[in-house]
Formats: structure tokens, sequence, C-alpha cells
């Protein structure tokens, strides 16, 4: 047996050995490898670096990102972003993706990658800013390992400080050649030998490691796709009301998180292109425009200042406030100020009047700061703004940008030389990165409450300041443009970003961390993750190599001709400190010292793939396999087969060894099993356990199991009987399970197929015990750092909690670490705001705090849109509402943000609507809107007063108590409405989901039977008639079930499923049908019955069409006219005879006149004979005319 | 060689004669079947077949997840939709996500295998529906800071007359071009659809 040093021993002197120095030695380096290749070499300065490629397997040399590194910060020097130019031999015609930008764009793959023009004499080479000292040039042909073709196997790195003395620092010549690695592939399984040697291809990715910028944030990005009026993004501001305000040069935006409000050109907003925005103490908001001069807004009305007015100019740059209340306006023509509504003009700074003045601060003294003519200003008593005396910052550099630090005494300035300063007190410091990674220069400051300062720059992307540090955020790590024009940070510090051509971003400190290929995992689909007794974490892949995380660094090794399978499904690290593998194909491999020894685990000849391993307690290991059930194996051979203890020959996923010999077993499709040692008995769906599909199993420390399934989660406590099932009626966020790991802190935390989530323990037990009916899950997904929300799972072992206290989950997309011990909360409860009220489809104007607005009488649906002012993930604020006094209980709308009423009676009502934020946290206030519904005049007191009067005695009595009790009845039933519009959804979606399957199983079922060779003819043609009315009955069914189904009530919803309609009709006939539907037809509600009916019209003038027209050609035509939705059915055929204007007794026309009269449209016949047929159908749609919010 | 098809079907019986069906049509095989999109996931990246049929309304991960992860993998294959009814909206969804068409379950043999080898030969079926989807989707994103992503005004023009009902064939004689380029353009049309909405899809995914 050989200790595990002795391995770590092996890997470390590997590591040297991919040195140049090795090759000296005589020994030589693993052959290029397509995916990634490491040339490690003794530090050199060097200012150019090329690499020269003499030859290739196949084709024209294409080079995936060559990146170059130095020392001591491990940052890739090659990097555009990072000021390095590259330069090349020449590229592949033809291919945008292979271009030169590819070579040094930070994105890995094929897609993005450099191909040269040429094999002979090919080369690339980068150009750093200024001399550097490198020793590590990092190169792949695609780093996403799906190309191995135009790899260079020929080649030398060569550097120089001026392009006259190259030297040599690599080259391909102390490497293995390529080509026996490859033949490994098609060797049969049976014959390959058993001893191989692993080598790793990758070495560590540098010192950033897993704690990169890249991974610290997530970036979202909003652009004109999703909303945004424009791309260049000049302001960002919030109201205390919690919305978001952004000024674009293409106008204003309101914006909730989820929607966009756009203040464009139709607007009120009388100039659209916005520079800067500014909130006031009162909360009102100030547009600062480029030729609209100032504008307000406060409680949904515009107000506008401009030269008239007294501004210096009507483009104003800048906006600041002082504790007075005054608005300082800084102008393209001056400085001016705003003061209850007049505009004063301001004196001028020591250069002259009329500079423009592009920022203005006010800090905690009341000091006016100023940027003019690139100068740093400061007012004096006297109102003249002059350099500050002393150290003066202008002296530094130009200025262009400036920012109040959050203690409000510091006064961040930056300008065009790139450097960082802070004037505080009168002293000056400054701040600058490395030395050669320039910063560009700096368009935005903005420092926030926890002390970063953001810094924007012109070209450079974003830099945050932390202790001095500079972390570097550009579009390598998901900006969508390095240009930032401005920052901000909002009430729950998410970062705002807008910048000039790539829209707005959100910045966000993940709570996860996701390691990917990135960071130098092998591959992103995880199968499996185990720590070894020296801390080091071990991690399978699903045909992508094995990774290895030391010391908090990745590294991977990939098949080459030492190690032959990629697949590694389990990965489990033993007490004799040797690594084993299972793996798909391969059998199971185990790693011991310089040594890796195979062994087959086969069924019927083949391997089986290994897919759990666990270590039993005595030396030995339980092996579950894909197919053919668990394998006791020790001293290197099989020594016993569960299935002859009566295990079913199944997958077998998951163990758990207890430490008094029971062994548990989870299986895929027949349960979990208990083997005593002699047999193996089954616990399944019959004795509770919520599914037979086991993926994983956990045993915790009190000796208990829970059991994840496919269908929810099992819990057997020791000594009972029986199995606790929890699937999603108990609160389950997702029922396939895939890990389950303890925190030590009391919560379960489980990986599943929408991400990660938290239990405490206890509310388990509470559900098992009948106490509680749910357990409350905290859920983690993208919007906390995972890239997929997708955990593998199925594999042993799965998961898991490594001794420093984290917690390790597998993902289709990385490995994702939880450290539970720092993981915050969003404790900030959103603010509720009800924000848009539609009366049969048309917005009511309403002010949030007005009294109650009347609605008319006659009403037939009222729709309340609501949103939540939580901007850290609003994807994920919840909702709930009620309609007093109609609904007595809160009515759950997840994260819907409408809710819709039909036929209110009259009376006064009260709309609630309450939410809570990212992390569940509920606001108590919430929002609420009072309404009166209006009677008709028969439903007012004072005529049932009258008529009460008019029939004086018994009957008048008799009178009252009818209506009285009419009323009653209809709020009973009007209860009911708003159910059975979500139960009418409910009814349409099982109609198809039954039926048409069913009927779908008959269709296919009949032509199956049809192809037979054996069945009479006749029969065949049933058959063929079976198929046909079955398939009939699915285009009849899908007619009702669209007709029926409310989420159809819209125009769109209604012409894309007329012409779908059409198109099929027709299909069959002769009759080539065109259509004519904009793209773009208007929003609008269509009730079900319209839809209907209209509908229902349309399809019986098609039939016309097809039974008398004798056509070759129809039109079917949609479009909106005056408030109208017309529809057109033109054809080419024989026409109608006679046929003028309201022509009611030819076939079928009556009843479209019929119908379009029931729904107060109408309908018109023009027709020629011989020249064809045109039907015109009208219905006319409520207007929505759109008020102004706020 | 004969086209090798998957099928991601739950109902046991609709995807047992679906591949009764192909593996019995001359010049199709059936390569492999699965019951739900994570075993489709599973499986599908290591049989690699050439299209896969994908029941859009699967139990656990849905199909459009399905068809967003499994191009992810292995944009290689090529995948057809399958759906009972004119789910439009999830149709949509996943053509967006990248595959290549969709089948009604209630069409013939005849239609779905004919659908199958057009998707295999680098066709892109594309009803006067998805079209006029398609170009209302393009309206709605503005144009792109890349020219490349963007519509060519002859892929524009190819799109306007599928929305209006013309066939590959009508389409190719009024602008005189081969059947076969105005196929060449429908994927391409695609292809910037998926290009497009992946741009936009970071904030999309919203549960």
């Amino acid at each position: 047996m050989v200790p595990m040093p002795a391995f770590f021993a092996l890997v470390l002197l590997i590591f040297a050995a991919s040195g140049i120095s090795a090759g000296a030695a005589g020994e030589l380096r693993e052959p290029v490898h397509p995916r990634r290749n490491v040339e490690q070499f003794a530090p050199v300065e060097a200012r150019f670096i090329r690499f020269s490629i003499r030859a290739t397997n196949r084709g024209e040399p294409c080079i995936d990102e060559l990146e170059i590194y130095g020392e001591p910060d491990g940052r890739n020097l090659a990097l555009a972003a990072n000021g390095a130019r590259a330069t090349a031999s020449g590229s592949l015609p033809g291919y945008q993706i292979h271009d030169l930008a590819g070579i040094n764009d930070g994105r890995y793959g094929n897609g993005r990658s450099w191909i040269a023009d040429r094999v002979e004499g090919a080369w690339v080479q980068i150009e750093l800013p200024e001399p550097r000292t490198i020793q590590r040039v990092v190169w792949g042909r695609d780093r996403e390992g799906n190309f191995i073709d135009r790899l260079s196997t020929a080649y030398e790195i060569e550097v120089a400080l001026a392009t006259n003395s190259w030297r040599r620092v690599a080259s391909s010549e102390d490497r293995e050649p390529l080509g026996v690695g490859a033949r490994l592939l098609d060797v049969p399984s049976l014959t390959r030998p058993f001893v191989n040697r692993f080598a790793p291809v990758g070495t560590t990715f540098g010192p950033t490691g897993e704690g990169g910028a890249s991974s610290e944030y997530r970036i979202d990005v909003w652009q004109t796709s999703d909303g945004l009026p424009g791309n260049t993004v000049t302001s960002i501001e919030q109201t205390p009301d919690g919305y978001l305000w952004i000024g674009t040069l293409n106008g204003l935006v309101r914006f909730d998180g989820i929607r966009f409000k756009v203040f464009g050109e139709s607007s009120p907003l009388p100039n659209t292109k916005v520079l800067c925005l500014l909130v006031d103490r009162r909360g009102r908001l100030w547009i600062g425009t480029d030729g609209g001069g100032l504008v307000s807004l406060s409680s949904g009305r515009f107000q506008a200042w401009t030269k008239r007015d007294g501004l210096n100019s009507d483009s104003v740059l800048s906006l600041a406030e002082d504790a007075s209340g005054r608005i300082w306006v800084g102008t393209a023509g001056g400085l001016n100020s705003w003061r209850e509504g007049r505009i004063d003009d301001e004196l001028s700074t020591e250069d002259g009047p009329g500079r423009p003045v592009p920022s203005l601060q006010v800090d905690r003294f009341e000091a006016l700061w100023a940027i003019a003519g690139n100068r740093l200003l400061s007012r004096t008593n006297a109102g003249t703004l002059v350099r500050p005396v002393g150290n003066d910052p202008s002296a530094f550099s130009t200025v262009f940008s400036i920012g109040v630090g959050h203690d409000g005494e510091t006064v961040w300035f930056g300008g065009a030389n790139g450097y960082v300063g802070a004037l505080r007190h009168g002293v000056v410091t400054v701040h600058s990165e490395q030395p050669g990674q320039l910063l560009g220069a700096i368009w935005a400051l903005r420092e926030t409450r926890e002390g970063d300062l953001w810094v924007g720059t012109a070209s450079g992307g974003l830099r945050r300041l932390r202790d001095g540090r500079f972390t570097s955020i550009t579009t390598q790590e998901g900006l969508s443009d390095n240009s930032v024009r401005c920052i901000y940070e909002d009430q729950e510090g998410n970062i705002w970003v807008g910048t000039v051509g790539g829209g707005l971003h959100r910045l966000k400190a993940h709570r996860l961390t996701n390691i990917t290929t990135r960071d130098g995992l092998a591959h992103n689909v995880v199968t499996s993750v185990a720590e070894d007794a020296e801390g080091s974490l071990w991690i399978g892949s699903n045909c992508g190599g094995l990774s290895t995380r030391r010391l908090g660094t990745f590294s991977s090794y990939h098949a080459n001709y030492l190690l032959d399978n990629e697949c590694i499904w389990a990965v489990c690290p033993t007490r004799d400190g040797s690594l084993w593998l299972g793996t798909w194909g391969g059998g199971l491999f185990r790693m011991r010292g310089r040594e890796v020894s195979n062994f087959s685990i086969a069924r019927m000849g083949i391997d089986d793939p290994v897919i759990a391993i666990c270590e039993d307690n005595a030396d030995g290991l339980w092996i579950g396999t894909a197919q053919s059930g668990a394998r006791r194996f020790r001293e290197d051979r099989v020594i016993d087969d569960l299935t002859t203890h009566g295990l079913p020959a199944v997958g077998v996923t998951s163990f758990v060894q207890e430490p008094d010999g029971p062994l548990w077993i989870g299986t895929s499709g027949a349960g979990l099993y208990r083997f005593d040692g002699r047999h193996c008995t089954a616990m399944t769906r019959s004795n509770g356990l919520p599914g037979n599909f086991v993926r994983t199993l956990h045993r915790d420390g009190s000796g208990n199991l829970w059991i994840g399934t496919s269908s929810g989660l099992g819990y057997w406590q020791k000594g009972r009987d029986g199995i606790a099932a929890f699937g999603q009626d108990q609160g389950l966020p997702d029922e396939v399970i895939s890990q389950i790991l303890e925190d030590g802190r009391g919560n379960l935390w489980f990986g599943c197929n929408q991400g990660i989530f938290r239990v405490v323990r206890e509310e388990f037990l509470a559900v098992a015990a009948g106490e509680t009916k749910r357990i409350n899950a905290i859920i983690y997904g993208r919007a906390d750092g995972m890239e997929s929300i997708e955990c593998t799972g199925g594999f042993q072992p799965a998961g898991l909690r490594s001794s420093d206290g984290r917690l390790w989950f597998s993902t289709v997309k990385g490995l994702v670490a939880v450290d539970p011990a720092h993981i915050s909360v969003n404790d900030k409860k959103a603010i509720v705001h009800v924000e848009e009220i539609l009366v049969d489809g048309v917005v009511l104007p309403f002010e949030p705090r007005a009294a109650a607005s009347r609605i008319g009488p006659g009403t037939q649906r009222m729709e309340f849109r609501f949103t939540a002012l939580s901007l850290v993930a609003p994807e994920r604020n919840r909702f709930k509402y009620r309609l007093e006094p109609l609904e007595k209980n809160w009515v759950e709308s997840g994260s819907q943000r409408t809710a819709a009423y039909s036929h209110l009676p009259p009376g006064a009502y009260i709309f609630r609507v309450t939410a809570c934020n990212n992390d569940g946290v509920w606001s108590e206030t919430g929002a609420s809107m009072s309404f009166v519904v209006l009677p008709h005049p028969w439903q007012a007191w004072w005529f049932r007063a009258l008529l009460i009067g008019a029939v004086l005695g018994g009957g008048g009595w008799l009178v009252r108590a009818l209506s009285v009790g009419r009323l009653r009845r209809k709020l009973e039933r009007l209860k009911e409405q708003h159910a059975i519009e979500k139960e009418r959804a409910r009814i349409a979606q099982d109609i198809h989901d039954e039926l048409g399957a069913s009927l779908t199983r008959i269709t296919l079922l009949t032509e199956v039977g049809q192809k037979r060779a054996d069945i009479p003819p006749a029969v065949s043609a049933d058959l063929h008639r079976i198929s046909g009315m079955a398939r009939e009955a699915v285009r009849a069914m899908d007619a009702i079930v669209w007709a029926v189904n409310p989420r159809n009530d819209s125009l769109d919803h209604f012409a894309n499923y007329v012409s779908q309609f059409a198109e099929e009709f027709f299909q069959l006939t002769p009759i080539r049908c065109r259509l004519d539907v904009p793209p773009d037809l208007p929003d609008h509600p269509l009730p079900t019955e319209a839809r209907h009916h209209l509908f229902l019209a349309v399809k019986e003038a098609l039939n016309n069409v097809v039974r008398h027209s004798g056509a070759s050609e129809v039109w079917l035509r949609l479009c909106m006219d005056n408030g109208n939705l017309r529809v057109t059915v033109d054809d080419n055929g024989r026409g109608i005879p006679s046929a003028t204007g309201r022509q009611t007794g030819h076939d079928g026309l009556g009843n479209i006149l019929q119908r379009m009269e029931s729904l107060g449209g109408s309908f018109e016949v023009a027709s020629k004979p011989s020249a064809g047929t045109c039907l015109v159908l009208r219905l006319p749609l409520p207007s929505t005319k759109n008020a102004p919010p706020v | 060689m004969s086209i090798r098809v998957a099928i991601v079907e739950d109902d046991e019986q609709v995807r047992e004669n679906l591949a009764r069906l192909i593996g019995e049509a001359k010049g199709f095989e059936c390569w492999a079947t699965f019951g739900s999109g994570e075993q489709a996931l599973e499986g599908l990246p290591r049989r690699r077949p050439d299209v896969v049929l994908m029941d859009i309304n699967l139990p656990g991960i849905s199909g459009v997840e399905c068809v967003r992860q499994l191009k992810a993998i292995s944009p290689e294959i090529e995948v057809v939709i399958l759906t009972v009814y004119d789910d439009s909206d999830r149709i949509f969804q996943a053509l967006q996500m990248g595959a290549s068409g969709y089948l009604l379950k209630r069409s013939p043999a005849s239609e779905i295998l004919r659908a199958v080898e057009d998707v295999h030969r680098g066709g892109a079926p594309m009803s006067s529906y998805i079209a006029r989807k398609v170009v209302q989707s393009f309206c709605r994103q503005g144009p792109s800071d890349k020219p490349a992503e963007n519509l060519s005004k002859r892929e524009i023009d190819v799109l306007e007359y599928v929305s209006r009902g013309y066939t590959n064939k009508e389409i190719a004689d009024a602008l005189g071009l081969s059947a076969e380029t105005v196929r060449g353009y429908l994927k391409t049309i695609y292809t910037k659809l998926q290009v497009r909405s992946r741009t936009a899809a970071a904030m999309k995914f919203r549960r």
C-alpha cells in the first residue's frame, strides 16, 4: 500500500516536469493537447511575444486564446482589454469568427478563435503596452474541447524587447510527438493494458483561482432588445418610492427590475435626450436634457425651465442639491441655480463666463464642487468658482469626473491620464493601478456605502478600488461594453452601470461560487465530487476528465496517451490513500502512488458503468453499477455480488454504510434496500418512499436516513417503521433531489433541478410529526451565481461538506460552492405599488394617495397591475393580494404582477397587495387602493326607496327583500367568478393533456397498424379512416380548448390562431391561402365571447370560399382601422350573384352577420360575378390610451 | 446512411409507436428513446443522433429547457419539437433556444418523416405564423450593434413571403432563386434568431 503523500509527490514531480528544463533532463513533455497547453519558462522581460507555427495535424493552424502571464499578479497580460495589441502573418479570409481579435479577446471556444491564412510561415504576435516580466504562455486549439484539427504540432515561442532581437523561450521540441494518445480511442476495452499512469495536462490556473473578479459578481445586462429606449445610458437614480430612473439619449425610463416604463417621444417629457438626473431631498426627480432645459417630475407631472426662464443654455449637463433645497444646474453655457421655481445666473468661473459645467457635487460642508474647463473648482463665499487652495488636483491632470465619498468629506476625482485621486481636507491622495495596466480616461466615480470606490473608464471597463487594490471588470467578465458613462448604488447595494452603446448593467456579489472550466476545471458537467484526507477535492465529469482542487487552486487531467477514459462518474478517495474512479465504459480505476490500475466490472462481457463507490467497513469497496446491481470489491477483485442476496439487477446510485454493519442501497427504479450481510430487504413506495428512483442518500448525525429521489424526499427515522415523504405539496421547490448535505447549523441543503435550496432541519421533523403542513425553503439559483440551476445526480459521492465547512454541489455548468457561514440574506423589504388599473381594457387615471376612484356602472372586468421594488432579483419577488370585502383570504399570485376581477357588484372595495423580496422577507404594509363601483340607477338606494314608497305596505317590503336578497346572491356568485376563470384555464390544460394524449396514441397506433404487411387491405383502409378521424378529433378539440382558455383573450392570440387555422384549413384544398397579418398588432384584450364569435364568423367565411367560390387563391387580411379590428376574406372566385351591401340570403352569410351584430360589429359583402368576393368583418375595440402614472 | 433519430417523449405508448414508425421507415433509424428531459440530456450527447423529436410538454424539465441545454452541449444535434396543440408561445421559445422546426403530433407519419429528413438536410421548416413571430421578435429588439446579427434585405424578403403563406417553391420563383437557396435563408434566419435571443436571454430566465 502506498500512502497518499507519495501520490502527491508524483503530481508535483510532473508539474515540475512540464517546464522546459525537463527537456534537458531527457524526459519529454506530454504531446500538445487540443484543449490547453502550458509553456513555463524562466522569467524574462519582454514587450513582444511571438508564436510561430511550423506544422499542424491538419489544416491552417487555429489558436483559441493566447495567454501570457507574469508575476506577481496573475492577470493575463495578452488581453486586448489590458492594452495588448495583436498582429499576425495573416488570418483566414472569409471567417469573421476566426479573425485576429479572437486571439486575445478573453473569450474561449472555436467561435472566438484565430485561424491563420497559411501553415508555412504562420505566426501571431502580441505586443504589450510596455515591457513586462513574463514566465508563462498558455494556448490551445479549442478551449471548449470540441475541435481537434488545426492543432499546432510544431511551434516555437520567442520574446523580444524590440522586434530585432528575438529570443526563444519555448518550443515543441521537448514534447512527445502527437499520435500515441489519439490511437488509444480505438483500442478495444478488453485488450487495454492494465497499468496506466495519469498525467496532468493543465497546471494551476494562476494565483487568482476561484476568487477572481469574474466569479465575484453576477452581471445582468438590459439593452434595447429588452425594452430600453436607447443603449447609451447617461445617468441612473433611485427615487424614495423604490423605482430606478434611467436617463438615456432616447428617453427617460422608470424601471422596477422587470418592466420598463419609457417616457419617450410621445410622452409629456419635453425633450428625450437625457444627460443627467438628480433626486432631491423631497423625492422630486430632476432631469437635465440636451436641448430641452431643466425638467422636474413630481406627482406624475413634468415641468420645464429653459433659456426663456433664465437658463444659460438648454443643455443641462449636471445637477446637485444643497441643504437649503437649492438645485445647482451645470449647463453647456455656465452655472445656474434653481430655487422655488426661480432660475438665477451664478457667477462664472475664474476663466470667464459661459464655460460648460459637466459635473457638480455638494459635500457635507455644503461646499459646491464643479468641473469646468477640465479643472476641479470649488465655489467661494463670494460666489466665484476657483481652484482649491493648496493642493490643486488639476495640477495632476485634466479632470473629467468627480464624486463625493460616502463620508461626505472626500472628493474623488479622475481624468484623462488614468489615475484616481481623493481630495480630503485639502490633502490629495492618488491611487493608480499596477504599472502598465492603463485605466484609461475616467468618466464616472461612485463610492458605495461599504466603502468600495467604483471607477468607470472611457474604454477600459470598470475598476473597483478596495483596500488600495484595483479589481478590473470588463467585457471579459460580462460587461457588454467597456465605455462606462455612469455608476449608481441602489438602496439594496446593487451596483448599476450605464455604458455608451452597451445598455444598462446590474452587478451584484454572488452568494454562491460557481467554478467552471474558466477556473481550471476539466469539464463543466460535474458528476461526482469527494474530498481526500489531505483536504483536496477530486471532481469527476461527464466525459471531460478529472479535476482536483488543492489549496484553493483547481487543476485538471485529461485523457492522453496515459489515460484513456474521461467519463468519470464516481470519485472516491479511501483511507489507504488510494483514489478510486468509476467510469463509463472503462470500468474501475485505482490511482495509487505512481500507478493507475484498471479493473473491469463486467456484465456479460461488457463493462457496466460504475456510478457509485463507497468504502465499506473492512478495507473493501461497494461498487454500484448502472445496470447490474452492486458488487463488493476487495484486494483487486470482486468478492461478492449483491444480486445473489436478493438485490435486483438494476442501477445502484448510492450507498450508506452504517458503522455497525448494515448497508443502505439506493437503486434507480427498485427503491431502497437494506443489506444485513445476508439478505437485501426492500423499502419501496408501498413503505412510504416518495419514489423508487433513489438519487442520493444521506445519513445524519443521529443515524436517521434522508433519501433523495426523482419524486421527492424521504425521511427514515432510526428504529422506526415507514418513511415520511416530502414533495412540492409540503413546500419543496423541486422533487428531483440530487444532493443532501448538512451545514452543521441545523440546516439541510439540497441540490435539485431548480437550483439549491436550504431548509431548517426541524421544519421537516415538524411536518413529519403532523405539527405543520409545509416547510419553508430558501432557494438559490442563477441570481445568486449559479450558471445553471440544474444539479447533476445519481452518482456517488454526490456533493459534500468539505473540511472547511463549505458545501459543494455538482451541476451541469460546473461545481457550486456555498459557504453557509457567510451567506447573506436580503432583509430590505420590497416597496409595493399598484401601478395601473384597467377597467374593461382602458387605463383608469388615478392618484395612488387620492380619494377612492369611482368606477362607472356595468363594468365587465377590472385588472390591477402592481409591482414590488426590490431590485436584487425581481423575478423572485412574490405577491399576494385580496379584494376586500369580496375575499377574506390572501390570493397567492407567485411572481405574477396582475390580478383581474369580472362583474363586480356595486359597492366600496379595497384592493390590497403585498410582496416579498428575493429572500422571502414580506412587506408588512404592502399597497392598497380603494374604489367604488357605482350602481345602475335601478340598483341605487334612492331608486329602491322610491320603489318602496310607490308600493306601500306588504308589497313594498316584499320588493325590497327580494332586491336585497338578489344582490347578496349576486355577491356570492361573483366571489367565485375569479376562481372560475382560473378553473377554466386549468380545465383547458387538462383536456389537452389527457384527451390530447389519448387521441395522439390512437393516431400513431393506427399509422403503425397500416404499415403491417399481414393485414387485409380492407382493415388497412379502416385503420386509415380511424387515424383520419382521430386527427380530426384532435383538431376539433384544439378549437374548443382555444376558445375556452382565458389565456388567449388577446388580439395577438386571435390573430395567431386564425392565421394558423386558415393555413391548415386550406392545406388539403386546391386553394392557395395568402395571409396579410401585421407582425405588430396592438396589445389589446379580446374577451372570450368576442374572440369566439369572431373566430366562428371567420371560419364560416373561409368555409364559403371552399364550398362556393371555385377560387384558386384567397387572402385573409387582419388590420386595425380607426379603432376597429377589420378582417377581410378576399377570393378570386366566381363571385356571388347580386350580392351587395348587407346581404343576408346567402349560405352562411346570415350567420356571419348575426354574429357580428351580436358583438356590436358590422359585416359587408362586395362581389362581382367572376371577379371574386370580398367579405369585410368589423369589430370595434375599446381604446387603450395610456395615462401617465407615478 | 440512414438518419439517426432520437425520441424524447414521456408517454410510453406514443414513444413506442413513434419509434416503430421511424424504425420501420426506409432511410431512418430509431437511435434512442428517452422518457424525460433529464434522461435525454444525459444520453443524447453520448448517443449523438442526427435529429431529435422532442415533446414540448415533458414532466420535470420542459422541452424548451431541454432544447436549450442540449444545444449548449451538443449544438450539432438538430431538434424538432413535437406538440399536441399549437402552443404558440412555447413553440417559439423552443425555436429561439435552437430547435429547427416543430410538428403537431397529429401529423400523418409521412409528414413527420418528411420534416425529419428536411431538418437533417439542413432545412428549417417555417410556418407563416412562425415567420410573423420572427419578424415581431426582430422588430421589438431593434437593430443589433453587430451588423451580422441583423436580418439582410433578402432574408426579410423571404420572411415576408413565408408570413404570407407562400411555399418555398413559390418564394424561389418570386425572388428568382433556387428552392435550396430559400431553405438556406430560412436556416440563417433561425440561427440569427437564436443568437439574438441568447444575448437577451441573460435576464429572461425568470420563473
